[in-house]
């Protein structure tokens, strides 16, 4: 891949196994926080006398996640189904729309104050809407409230991204005679790259809180986040923070996934200027 | 009216004559007190509001504040964590808090009845239970679906694993019913039942009527539940000055839900000052269903039926994943006795043996 075109200075890179274990020890500080808190967690309620029905312990939450894992995981599995769709419908869509903007400014200028205004807005209110315009019960509804909380945000991260290119380098293209298409191809697009994988990895982290927040309002018995509220509801909090902890294992995952594929690319594309 | 401001005074003077250690003696200084309703303000909870409209409460020494509960807002939280002294939420809510160490205890139960149904559309033919099998059924979730659940599991389904019939959660509104996107969907007589007749066919322009429906309710199922009660938390019941003001609360109460059985119109018209969502035609339907609910009270109104609760301890201990099989020790009988002796004393009826169901037409949309 070093054989890109174009001309830029190296990335300094060590060797693997040295940067692995730099990394490995870049994470004891985050992993001493993690182990404080949960043990802070747990003795405090001991301590505190703190209801279990309010805040049961980590270890009970743990124990909890492996009596029912098999029905947590594949109800996560549900609602991580309804989250990556919406994420790709949504985020795919904004990625076209910026282009779109792009390439046209004055269209661009046109809808763009809209556009951030309405990445400013509160979407998941609209959840229960979705609910009523779509089957509740079908995960296209859970998409679509997934899909209209993830377009904003790459829109108007990626059309800032193709728009904050330096002059300069669209005026070598121009002498180079190269079309519109051979701009955003060179130029645009890896400049964007940056722009565009920090609002995807936003994404994903929205597209999971749709899909969960959309189930609140109705949905199908075997999705995570109808088994996270009838279990609160209910009082059975262990399990409702065990499908809570699914989440969260099932949002990280989605994020580290954009995460690499982010770390491959800009590796693979110099010219973004890491 | 003249009757009424008599039965007021008689009130007064009784209650003035009985009042105890917990109330203070001077008459402008009322107990605070919280009420931590199931639901939006709506006729289900007509009885309160009017006991606080027609100063039943002021009357037995309390200042009650009613607040409406919501989607997300569960009674048992509220009164377990203190923000309020007495709650109403169904029976097996109650029995599923308990079991997971929330100490409440059940001390009036209103309802004898279970408005629980679920409905489907006439031309399905799915007009009983048993031919749900393979079926897509809705129920709210949450602690409400036990009922459908047992009633289910009686003609072979496992509504638990998903096994022989698909459950799935519906919202709170009706629409996903209209569209027909399931085959079956739970409704409360007093409450979905009434917004989906409230509906216009949009192929005759006119009103959906009950002929366009099945209707099966869990009481003919033999799968019904004791729903609505009056719940306090154990520790706090435990004090005399407590259960004296508990007393007088549910004698207040109860009396509240004398009043809207002589007088649903008036009922409503509280019910409505206080602030409903949907409108006068939906709260009048409600009224008249949840009097239905109430009346007549073969043991009085507030009186745990024990054959009904050790049903729907049953029902609760099997689809609910309880710990245990609820006991007696969920509800205390001495509050209710002692606020239907306070009833009694003034003449009331507690039985309501000659009220009839009147003939209520809905609206479209309610309003």
């Amino acid at each position: 891949m070093s054989t890109a075109p174009v001309a830029v200075q190296a990335i300094p890179r060590g060797t693997l196994a040295g940067r692995v274990g730099r990394r490995a020890l870049d994470w004891v500080p985050a992993l001493a926080v993690l182990v404080l808190v949960f043990v802070v967690w747990q003795e405090s309620i001991a301590i505190f006398h703190i209801k279990k029905f309010l805040a049961p312990q980590p270890t009970a939450i743990a124990s909890t996640f492996w009596t029912n894992r098999h029905e947590l995981i594949s109800a996560g599995w549900f609602t991580f189904q309804e989250a990556l769709g919406g994420f790709a419908i949504g985020s795919g869509l904004a990625l076209v729309v910026a282009m779109v903007l792009a390439r046209w400014r004055g269209v661009g200028r046109a809808l763009m104050p809209y556009m951030i205004a309405a990445n400013a807005i509160p979407i998941i209110a609209f959840a229960p809407i979705m609910n009523a315009w779509f089957d509740p019960f079908s995960k296209g509804s859970k998409m679509a409230i997934a899909a209209v909380l993830c377009f904003f945000p790459v829109l108007v991260n990626t059309l800032r991204g193709l728009t904050s290119v330096r002059p300069q380098s669209i005026e070598l293209m121009r002498s180079y005679a190269a079309g519109e298409v051979e701009t955003f191809r060179r130029v645009r697009i890896p400049t964007a790259l940056p722009f565009i994988f920090t609002s995807l990895k936003i994404a994903t982290v929205l597209a999971m809180i749709g899909a969960i927040v959309g189930e609140y309002f109705g949905g199908a018995f075997t999705a995570l986040g109808v088994l996270i509220d009838s279990r609160s509801t209910t009082f059975q909090f262990k399990e409702a923070w065990a499908g809570i902890g699914v989440a969260c294992a099932y949002g990280i995952a989605f994020y580290l996934a954009v995460a690499i594929v982010e770390w491959l690319t800009l590796r693979a594309v110099p010219s973004t200027g890491e | 009216m003249a009757t009424l401001a008599a039965a007021a005074v008689i009130a007064s003077v009784v209650v003035g004559a009985a009042t105890t250690a917990g109330a203070s003696t001077n008459s402008h200084k009322l107990t605070k007190v919280t009420l931590q309703l199931k639901w939006v303000t709506q006729a289900q909870f007509a009885g309160y509001y009017a006991a606080k409209a027609k100063g039943y409460y002021k009357a037995q020494g309390m200042d009650v504040s009613i607040k409406p509960g919501g989607p997300s807002i569960i009674p048992e939280q509220v009164v377990a964590g203190g923000q309020a002294q007495f709650g109403i939420d169904w029976l097996s809510s109650l029995m599923t808090s308990r079991d997971q160490g929330v100490d409440i205890v059940n001390i009036a139960q209103v309802f004898n009845k279970s408005g629980l149904t679920l409905i489907s559309w006439k031309n399905t033919g799915l007009d009983r239970v048993s031919e749900l099998k393979g079926k897509k059924v809705a129920n709210w979730l949450g602690g409400n679906e036990f009922e459908v659940f047992a009633a289910l599991a009686k003609f072979g389904m496992d509504p638990l694993h998903n096994k022989g019939v698909t459950i799935v959660k519906q919202p709170f509104s009706m629409g996903f019913f209209i569209k027909r996107q399931v085959d079956a969907a739970s409704a409360m007589t007093y409450n979905e039942l009434a917004q989906v007749l409230e509906e216009k066919n949009p192929k005759t322009h006119k009103l959906y009527t009950l002929k366009n429906l099945n209707v099966i309710p869990m009481q003919k199922v033999g799968t019904s539940m004791l729903e609505d009660g009056i719940f306090v938390r154990g520790d706090w019941i435990k004090s005399a000055s407590n259960q004296a003001l508990a007393k007088k609360f549910v004698a207040a109460s109860l009396k509240g839900w004398l009043w809207c059985r002589g007088h649903q119109a008036a009922c409503v018209k509280t019910v409505l000052a206080n602030g409903t969502a949907l409108g006068k035609g939906h709260q009048t339907w409600m009224m008249n269903e949840i009097n239905a609910l109430i009346w007549p009270a073969k043991l009085g109104i507030g009186a745990m039926d024990p054959v009904a609760y050790g049903r729907s301890a049953k029902i609760v201990k099997t689809y609910g994943t309880l710990k245990k099989l609820p006991g007696r020790e969920a509800y205390r009988t001495d509050i209710a006795k002692a606020a239907q002796a306070i009833l009694k004393r003034q003449h009331l009826d507690i039985y309501g043996r000659n009220w009839r169901k009147a003939n209520v037409k809905v609206t479209p949309g309610g309003n």
